[in-house]
């Protein structure tokens, strides 16, 4: 081979191989950059220095040989694979009271003791994406493309309401409240909610497993989430969506979180018994319509379900 | 030759031919050093890349619940974690049930000196501590690693076997 071509070549393996070397560098480097790795190092020195090797050597040890791992919760009944523990570490742990966030304890230890985080995970109650490991992925706002994000505090009842039917019982009182609003507003008027009311409007019998994407956020501006397109919507139908014939409700904020907490909790997603909870034997949910079926209509479908 | 140590600090003082040679030889092992570093890196990273770093299946390591839900002589078995705790007087240690024959899940039997298993699959016997009395099972039943976490709650790991079947000392 020429003299010229060899030296090239000989070039041309110096740069790629330095080349190569730098990509890996920067890959190494990147890749242990990670939040949640910064997080599983933050929280072994925080554990470290809240237990005594004394008291419990076997968990000191472990915790000293702690490495960063993914941790994820997997409920298969749900669909959900929540990552979300792999930051919030310490969301059973007593000792994390008061410590900063991601590892804050859960600040209502008695709602935990009902659902363990092991069995639970967090989304089914907090929404979110569950696969993420990032604080924007997760959304903990809105973000693009991800029409769940977590549930904002006004609304977080909503979330109860998907498996506990019993309002009164678990003491969900903005539930109980939109319900009342609801049927204060005739909403049963032009909605159906299990087979009572009527049909005007659309049924809203599963509003909280409607796809998400079916709704048209054109006028919502950038926060593109189905839990604010309802908020949005109570406060003027028709703006949110153009050509309804649902009047404006006179209603102030806080009920408007109550009509949505409400609306947002119907699901008819069914959930294995052993996650959802025992009801009194003799609940009937309430009637939300206030219509009378005229006497002489024989197919009314009125059977207080 | 005497003065190739600073062929390659100062090349611009290079004047004959043998300290081009030198020089290029150096350039030629820089590339071949770099080329074969970064070419296994490159595989190596492919290989990590192809191990998850996780996986959708539930934690290996998982609660079992606190140390007093399980009193003393007692045999717990957890609910789909195909694990059994067992408690005595002087220690509590956690014991698989899934049979090392083909996988099947084991039945404790109780008030049994010998058989503290039996698999109703094909019938291996198994001792309280699991060791194989009987049967196709190959090997005794592992047992996983227990320790107690700052809460008080028992956790198991089951990815790792205790193979010198210590019990936890609550
Ligand atoms: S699987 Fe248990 S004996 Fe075959």
């Amino acid at each position: 081979m020429e003299k010229a071509v060899l030296r090239k070549l000989t070039s041309l393996c110096v740069i790629c191989g330095v080349a190569g070397i730098a990509l890996l560098g920067i890959m190494e480097f990147r890749d242990g950059k990670r939040e949640w790795k910064h997080f599983q190092i933050e929280y072994k020195e925080l554990l470290l220095k809240k237990i005594s090797r004394d008291r419990n050597p076997a968990f000191y040890e472990r915790v000293l040989g702690m490495k960063p791992e993914i941790k994820q919760i997997v409920i298969d009944d749900w669909g959900a694979v929540d990552r979300c523990v792999s930051c919030h570490l310490g969301v059973d742990d007593p000792l994390f009271a008061d410590t900063k966030q991601p590892f804050r304890t859960h600040p209502r230890p008695e709602l935990l003791k009902f659902h363990p985080v092991e069995k639970y995970g967090c989304t089914i109650c907090h929404g979110g994406q569950d696969l993420s490991t990032t604080y924007q992925g997760a959304a903990h706002k809105t973000i693009a493309h991800w029409p769940v994000p977590m549930v904002e505090k006004g609304l977080i009842q909503s979330r109860c309401g998907l498996c506990h039917k019993d309002f009164a019982a678990i003491g969900a009182d903005k539930l109980v409240k939109g319900r009342e609003i609801y049927k204060e507003m005739h909403c049963a008027g032009c909605h159906v909610i299990n087979r009572q009311g009527g049909a005007v409007g659309p049924e809203l019998s599963a509003f909280a497993d409607k796809d998400p994407g079916a709704f048209s956020y054109a006028a919502l501006g950038d926060n593109h989430s189905k839990q604010n397109w309802v908020v949005e919507h109570f406060k003027n139908p028709q703006k949110i969506s153009s050509g309804s014939p649902m009047r404006p409700l006179a209603l102030n904020d806080y009920q408007v979180e109550c009509l949505s907490s409400y609306v947002l909790s119907l699901s008819q997603r069914d959930f294995p018994s052993r996650y959802t909870a025992k009801e009194r034997a003799d609940f009937v949910p309430p009637k939300v319509d206030t219509m009378v079926p005229e006497a002489n209509l024989t197919n009314s479908d009125d059977d207080g379900k | 030759m005497q003065n190739s140590s600073n062929a390659t600090t100062l090349p611009m003082d290079a004047a004959d031919g043998m300290v081009n040679e030198d020089r290029r030889g150096f350039v030629k092992k820089l590339g071949v050093t770099a080329l074969a570093l970064g070419v296994v890196g490159a595989v190596v990273e492919c290989g990590r890349f192809l191990k998850p770093n996780v996986l959708y299946e539930p934690s290996r390591v998982f609660k079992v619940g606190e140390v007093n839900q399980f009193p003393f002589g007692s045999r717990t078995v957890i609910e789909g974690k195909a694990v059994e705790i067992v408690r005595e007087k002087d220690g509590v240690y956690a014991i698989s049930l899934v049979c090392t024959h083909l996988g099947c899940l084991l039945k404790p039997v109780l008030n049994d000196q010998e058989i503290g298993y039996s698999c109703p699959c094909h019938g291996s016997n198994f001792s309280p501590k699991g060791d194989v009395l009987g049967g196709p099972a190959p090997r005794a039943l592992p047992w996983y690693d227990v320790y107690m976490d700052n809460t008080g709650n028992l956790v198991v790991d089951a990815s790792k076997e205790n193979q010198k079947r210590t019990k936890l000392v609550v």
